[in-house]
């Protein structure tokens, strides 16, 4: 244990200087990244708190019904939780040149796991965890509950919760590394990929949200659920139906049911710990071990075969500037497997996500319940997709590297070489989002004129979001970080995603009332005015947040390498 | 010609340059020495347009290496002293790709990659990617970049650390020939014997002010001399 203190200390001294950073631009970063995070605190609280509110005090929603509705959202945030731990489990604990050098010390393997994984949990579920309290804290706001259960909630419910997803994520990553080596990573792609999603698909049917939604509808209108319909979970030992339940024993005053259900949690959580621990010690070293094999895999021959198109010996345009810097873009974006398999992976949850959305039918609903529905759905399509531009647009500048030195002194002027990267990645993230829109918005039975408006505000959105991502992905560039999952899931990167998301939720927000307006059945031309003005005030925030976060991108790119 | 006037250039409240000035003259091969954190690596970072300068300025033929940095750049080839390359692209693609930058013709690029490849002995190696390749290996690909647009001023930032002694020897008898040529040449090294046996002028930093220059006749200093001398302001 001794080695694995001196390591947190070395870690906890790195942590504090950093934040006693007292330069300008460290206060300024350090003071800007905290009113971020508290605005999106605060702001989630307050969201949370009135959704909550408007569901039970106007929409007569129940206990039992806002207990299933929870289930939903806490089986999202749990499925986030996983897929970002995974991601960055691989930077974090096998591709890191932290783990190379602690690897040549006296530190035993289950030690430097746990710590890995310790690291990774909180890296890269802090965010998720920041928004999932402050949305139970909400939730328990419109319950008037006691502050010992305002902390109940917090550290007994949510963060179990979140851990468990994080830690499985570390030991589902370790598992399939280990499969790859025996198997081949193809064939290990192609019963993984597949399981994944037929995991996803069983959990979403057992948790049934449409049917939740049209039992919340029919409260709404003073009905009862039928007998059986509210039966409870299929599933009472998965992680999000415990935690939900916690939670409805916490705000109805069942002393007794919490108990029961957070010592079902923290039980899951202890076991967990015990098992990935123990499958550390036995695989941790060697699956490490077999990445370096893999990275020292020559595969060039293959690459070189396949990436002819992209030869840099030739030249298809006019400019070979700009086309010598698009296809080494491209040809060390489709070199590195981490950076394959997450384009896979992330494609994979766009489909999963477009299919359940085209299979899966609201209910008839009240104008305006009609009209948040669609812009929810909107938003989580922006989540998804705020998501891919963090992982992907967010390091682009960064991903120049320790080589950067080639281009900066090369002849071409660093806001060229700025632009060039944004031209190629709005295509690249607008199509998943016109993918996501067009799949999942029929699902609340959009007509055809709000398809349309949708799909208009998306083109826009995309172009902020991009900016966004590009813009503060230069300003916090670290070229010294090779790893780009590592530069997305820096503290810079954090702060982005919550500006990404504020932005999303405040563009999208501006729809709601034109929306509720055409679904009220408002005159064509009327109705087609509402929507045009709200997508134009789209267009307009856009535009500021495209000059303004390009402009500092561009000035970011030129300061000293 | 490469020209320095009154640069200086700060971190915070460290000054890592101190308001030098420096002439190279069209077709001198100048050495740039000095101890450790002297502020070599720093004058040629500002130089190549890596760090802005706090004041004063760069140029190099007659091009402000900050107010025009394109064509400035048009002007130059220079090695880092750690080059790093694109580790997923191979020798030749870093060439093509450097190459592109410099809008070299894609027949001219295509000979001068096979003329260095042969030149620096990189046929065995330049087909495959940066991440197998040595320091050495990288050390002379880097070279092989900065050259293919056959700049008139070349700034090498230690450009022989880590290679071998052929690789060494070639190097060097490439550079002779490069000087001989015309093309001006500004190095940094820490190897005394080279200088003397390559520059035709010195200037030597220290705390970031030059404090000695020289300039050598026959292409090189008697040997032996340059050591003491060097020690002796450095001390």
């Amino acid at each position: 244990m001794n080695d694995l203190r001196t390591v947190l200390g070395a870690k906890a001294a790195v942590i504090s200087k950093s934040l006693s950073d007292f330069r300008p631009h460290g206060v300024i970063r350090n003071i800007s990244s905290l009113i971020i995070f508290g605005g999106m605190a605060v702001g989630m609280f307050l969201m949370t708190r009135n959704f909550t509110w408007f569901l039970v005090s106007q929409l007569g929603v129940g206990v039992e019904t806002l207990d299933r509705l929870v289930t939903v959202i806490l089986f999202a945030f749990f499925v986030s939780a996983n897929f970002m731990s995974v991601i960055l489990s691989y930077a974090t604990l096998f591709a890191a040149r932290e783990v190379e050098f602690l690897q040549t010390l006296p530190i035993a393997h289950t030690n430097l796991f746990a710590l890995r994984m310790g690291e990774n949990v909180i890296t890269s579920t802090g965010v998720l965890l920041l928004i999932g309290v402050s949305g139970v804290l909400g939730f328990g706001a419109v319950f008037h509950v006691a502050w010992y259960q305002y902390a109940l909630m917090m550290f007994a419910v949510m963060m179990p919760l979140v851990f468990i997803a994080g830690i499985l994520g570390v030991f589902m990553l370790m598992v399939l590394i280990y499969v790859a080596s025996r198997i081949g990573v193809r064939r290990m792609l192609a019963v993984a990929l597949p399981l994944y999603s037929a995991v996803l698909f069983l959990s979403y049917h057992l948790t049934d949200p449409v049917s939740i939604i049209r039992i919340a509808v029919a409260s709404s209108h003073g009905e009862a659920p039928a007998a059986g319909e509210l039966a409870g979970p299929s599933a009472l030992w998965l992680p999000h139906e415990m935690a939900s339940s916690a939670l409805r024993c916490i705000i109805s005053g069942d002393q007794g049911g919490a108990f029961l259900s957070i010592a079902g949690l923290l039980g899951m959580l202890a076991l967990l710990m015990v098992i990935v621990l123990y499958a550390g010690s036995r695989l941790y070293y060697t699956t490490w071990l077999l990445v370096g094999e893999f990275h020292g895999h020559r595969e060039h021959v293959r690459w070189l075969r396949t990436t002819m198109w992209l030869d840099l010996g030739r030249r298809w345009t006019r400019r070979p500037n700009a086309e010598a810097v698009i296809k080494r873009d491209l040809l060390q974006f489709i070199r590195d497997p981490v950076q394959r398999i997450h384009g896979v992976m992330m494609a994979a949850l766009v489909i999963i996500t477009a299919v359940i959305g085209a299979i899966s039918i609201l209910p008839p609903m009240r104008t305006l319940p009609w009209a948040l529905a669609m812009v929810t759905i909107l938003v989580f399509d922006g989540f998804l997709v705020a998501s891919i531009a963090l992982r992907f647009v967010f390091p682009a500048v960064s991903q120049e590297g320790n080589a950067f030195w080639c281009v900066r002194t090369a002849p071409i002027s660093l806001s060229r070489l700025y632009w060039m990267k944004f031209v190629v990645w709005v295509p690249l993230v607008l199509v998943p989002a016109e993918i996501l829109v067009w799949f999942t918005l029929p699902m609340a039975r959009a007509p055809e004129l709000v398809m349309w408006a949708c799909a208009g505000a998306t083109v826009f959105a995309v172009i902020g979001l991009v900016s966004i991502n590009l813009g503060a992905g230069a300003y916090y560039a670290t070229q010294r970080e090779e790893n780009p999952v590592k530069v997305a899931a820096s503290q810079g990167a954090s702060v982005t995603f919550l500006v990404s998301l504020s932005y999303i939720m405040l563009t999208f927000a501006l729809l709601v009332i034109p929306v509720a307006r055409v679904l009220a059945g408002a005159p064509a031309a009327v109705a087609g005015g509402l929507l045009r003005s709200a997508v134009m005030i789209i267009a307009a925030i856009s535009v500021c947040v495209f000059v303004l976060a390009n402009t500092m991108g561009i000035l970011a790119l030129r300061k000293d390498f | 010609m490469i020209e320095i006037r009154n640069l200086t250039k700060k971190f915070g409240a460290s000054i890592a340059v101190d308001d030098i000035s420096l002439t190279v003259e069209s077709g001198q091969f100048f050495g740039f020495l000095g101890p450790n954190g002297a502020g070599k690596t720093t004058t040629i970072k500002t130089l190549t347009g890596l760090y802005r300068p706090t004041s004063g300025s760069c140029a190099v033929n007659g091009f402000d290496v900050h107010a025009n940095p394109v064509s400035a750049k048009r002007n130059f080839g220079y090695l880092p002293d750690q080059p790093y390359l694109y580790d997923k692209l191979t020798g030749r693609e870093y060439m093509h790709f450097i190459g592109g930058l410099f809008r070299v013709r894609a027949e001219e690029l295509h000979r001068r990659i096979d003329y260095y490849s042969r030149c620096f002995e990189m046929e065995g190696f330049i087909d495959r990617t940066a991440e197998e390749y040595s320091q050495g290996m990288r050390q002379r690909v880097a070279l092989a970049g900065a050259l293919v647009h056959e700049p008139a001023v070349l700034i090498l930032d230690e450009p022989l650390l880590g290679l071998d002694p052929r690789s060494s020897w070639i190097v060097r008898e490439f550079l002779k020939e490069k000087a001989a040529s015309g093309t001006t040449i500004f190095m940094s090294t820490h190897l005394l014997r080279i200088v003397e046996e390559l520059c035709t002028r010195i200037a030597i930093i220290k705390h970031g002010k030059i404090v000695y220059e020289d300039k050598f006749d026959s292409g090189g200093a008697q040997h032996g001399t340059l050591e003491k001398t060097f020690l002796d302001i450095t001390r």
